[in-house]
């Protein structure tokens, strides 16, 4: 309650010089680099993450979740003009979105997107407010082997809905707990070292995620597309376009209501992300709406269902990110990384211990919208031509900001090679169906479940059957077994 | 360019792993014991993961190996040939590596100036003549971005050689 009512001064104070500053240019990358084909939201936070090293926790904080929300929007933008979807959320907009630009109005598919998106994020922020902060409520009353249990059941989604294959979304998954335990444990004793110095601070989660996420598409903008096409420079928007207007906002207000909510609730389920929440919204929408028959032709309801579901998703994400520390995206698990790296230790203790963060938290995201709608709505002429930046010479930019990116952590030339090797990994990963995001989210999420069960068990007298057998544990632990019964009888 | 079979490269991939995870499992046992009453010690969540891991990585074996074998498959997994450009990325850690270990020497400006130049001069898709000098435009003008967003703005102390660290 105290968070909500310190909202507004929170707000308000948002608008200093620097913090405008921030949001701005988050805004603005963002968007920039949700343009890019096959740059996702986890992508063009990875690459912006050494930003934030200078930055103050507010700062970076806001900063990130800036460029996460325009991400999101910005992928909308070649899957509307070149049916080419900026992130995989954006794939189920090109059903209307690029019909309606060929029917001649580009301007108003990517205008009712936009708008669609920041109500999305607007209406999902006000829902986190106060699911947010009941989650953690709740989550006081666990104790560690509680958390733990809450920590196996993230992944147990994470490792059943990411991918194609569950048996590669849980090795993923692994893979991601084992390298978070390379280095010092938390009684000082080496783990997985081999006598080598770099090792012995663990692996940074910068290199983590810079080379997983960010490396592998500079990979295949770099190698992939060397044989690309030249691309014609068109002028994508004509004089007749007239884009969004006034008297869509009446029609249109029900699908945005239906599908903020589905996209809050979807994002709030660790591992199902933004794809499948606009997935889903379209699917509803297009059984709900009395237009049913007309999807897919080119309708602003084809657009705004799943814009609208996939920027709510983002505040959604948050919910379990910060109430309970269980990262629910890859870009998620960056925000998560950053607070650990900035001394702040996500989970419930965050709603009481740093109710100033959370208020700015929302604060923040509330103007991020706004500005979203303004720089969106006045510069789509801008971001437009960015749809026909050739992807080969991308690349070039994009592979040395991994370098000095990953540089600037600590000025350590073995994180850069550490980055590139797991760049090549995350490449051939990538290939074969083996998703790299449960990776990195299993890397953040592993010191959180180490802790908790080794809290546990020195509660317990390292019994770990009373750990285990405790009635919302075991239910917890349940519910993450029917998790991946239920991936597994429905992938078949 | 090599053409490999995704099946053949998951086989490699559970293969190495399998090995590589039972290599590691042994190394556990070189980890601190527990020093406090009802600590596990160091080895005990290490562990805990590698069987995990070692199980799903005999599920990805036993799926590539075997034709019949369908647990945890799913229908929408399917069996490609792909492309690896081997060359294109050894050439890509090659010039990352060089830049990481001359940084010191050569300097910041320079690197990044050439490892601009090298990628982007056969991707511009002009004549030889032309692609140099739009390469070296680029690029100096990138450099110089780069120079004022990391050193200039964020304080990296990277090594300059000609490049002032402070403007203000």
């Amino acid at each position: 309650m105290e968070i909500l009512l310190n909202l507004p001064n929170f707000i308000l104070n948002l608008f200093t010089f620097t913090t405008v500053l921030i949001i701005l240019s988050g805004v603005f990358l963002g968007i920039l680099l949700g343009a890019l084909p096959g740059f996702g939201s986890a992508q063009s936070l990875a690459i912006l993450f050494p930003l934030t090293f200078v930055m103050s926790t507010s700062d970076s904080l806001i900063f990130l979740l800036a460029v996460y929300s325009a991400a999101e929007y910005g992928g909308s933008i070649p899957a509307i003009l070149i049916k080419t979807p900026g992130t995989p959320a954006n794939a189920i907009s090109i059903l209307d979105g690029y019909t309606m630009a060929q029917k001649g109005e580009p301007k108003r598919a990517l205008q009712v997107s936009l708008i669609s998106g920041v109500f999305g994020g607007l209406t999902s922020t006000l829902i986190f407010i106060v699911s947010g902060t009941t989650l953690a409520y709740f989550g006081l009353k666990f104790g560690p082997g509680e958390m733990f249990a809450l920590g196996i059941f993230g992944l147990s989604i994470i490792g059943t809905f990411f991918g194609k294959n569950i048996a590669k979304g849980f090795f993923a998954t692994g893979l991601g707990l084992l390298l978070a335990t390379v280095g010092t444990s938390g009684f000082g004793g080496m783990r997985f070292v081999f006598d080598q110095a770099y090792l012995m601070d663990g692996i940074p989660l910068v290199v983590i995620v810079i080379g997983l996420l960010a490396c592998p598409e500079a990979f295949k903008l770099l190698v992939d597309s060397k044989n690309e096409k030249k691309i014609d420079k068109k002028n994508f928007f004509q004089k007749l376009d007239k884009g969004f207007r006034l008297s869509f906002i009446k029609r249109l207000i029900p699908t945005w209501i239906r599908c903020s909510l589905l996209g809050t609730l979807i994002g709030a389920i660790p591992g199902a992300g933004a794809a499948i929440g606009s997935m889903i919204a379209y699917t509803q929408e297009r059984k709900w709406s009395k237009l049913s028959d007309k999807f897919g032709t080119g309708i602003d309801e084809g657009i705004a269902a799943p814009e609208t579901a996939n920027n709510s998703v983002v505040a959604g994400t948050l919910i379990p990110t910060l109430a309970l520390g269980i990262p629910g995206s890859g870009a998620a698990a960056i925000l998560i990384g950053l607070m650990i790296s900035k001394g702040v230790v996500p989970g419930p203790f965050l709603f009481v211990d740093e109710k100033n963060l959370i208020s700015l938290i929302f604060g923040g995201l509330i103007v991020t919208n706004l500005f979203l709608l303004c720089i969106g709505f006045f510069a789509t002429n801008l971001f437009a031509k960015v749809t026909s930046i050739s992807k080969k010479r991308l690349g070039c930019f994009v592979m040395i900001l991994i370098i000095i990116g990953t540089y600037s952590y600590s000025n350590y030339g073995a994180h850069v090679l550490m980055a590139l090797i797991l760049g090549f990994l995350g490449y051939i990963f990538m290939k074969v169906n083996i998703p790299p995001i449960p990776i990195v989210l299993g890397f953040v999420m592993s010191p959180i479940i180490e802790q908790n069960l080794n809290r546990a068990l020195t509660i317990h007298n390292g019994d770990l059957t009373i750990v285990l057998f405790r009635p919302i544990t075991l239910t917890i632990l349940f519910l993450a077994l029917i998790t991946i019964i239920y991936g597994v009888t429905t992938r078949r | 360019m090599i053409k490999i079979n995704s099946k053949k490269i998951v086989l490699f991939i559970s293969l190495f792993f399998l090995f590589f995870l039972v290599f590691l499992f042994f190394e556990t046992t070189n980890m601190s014991k527990s020093i406090l009453p009802g600590y596990p010690g160091d080895a005990f969540f290490p562990r805990l993961i590698l069987i995990f891991l070692l199980f799903w990585t005999s599920i990805l074996l036993l799926q590539n190996l075997i034709k019949k074998f369908s647990l945890f498959k799913s229908s929408d997994d399917k069996e490609t040939d792909i492309e690896i450009y081997f060359k294109d990325i050894t050439f890509l850690f090659l010039i990352s590596i060089i830049y990481i270990l001359f940084l010191d020497f050569i300097g910041f400006e320079i690197l990044t100036f050439s490892f601009l130049f090298v990628l982007l001069v056969n991707r511009l898709d002009l004549n030889l003549g032309k692609s140099m000098l739009y390469s070296s435009l680029i690029s100096f003008i990138s450099m110089m971005i780069f120079w004022f967003v990391f050193i200039i703005f964020l304080r990296i102390p990277f090594s300059l050689k000609f490049l002032p660290f402070l403007i203000y």
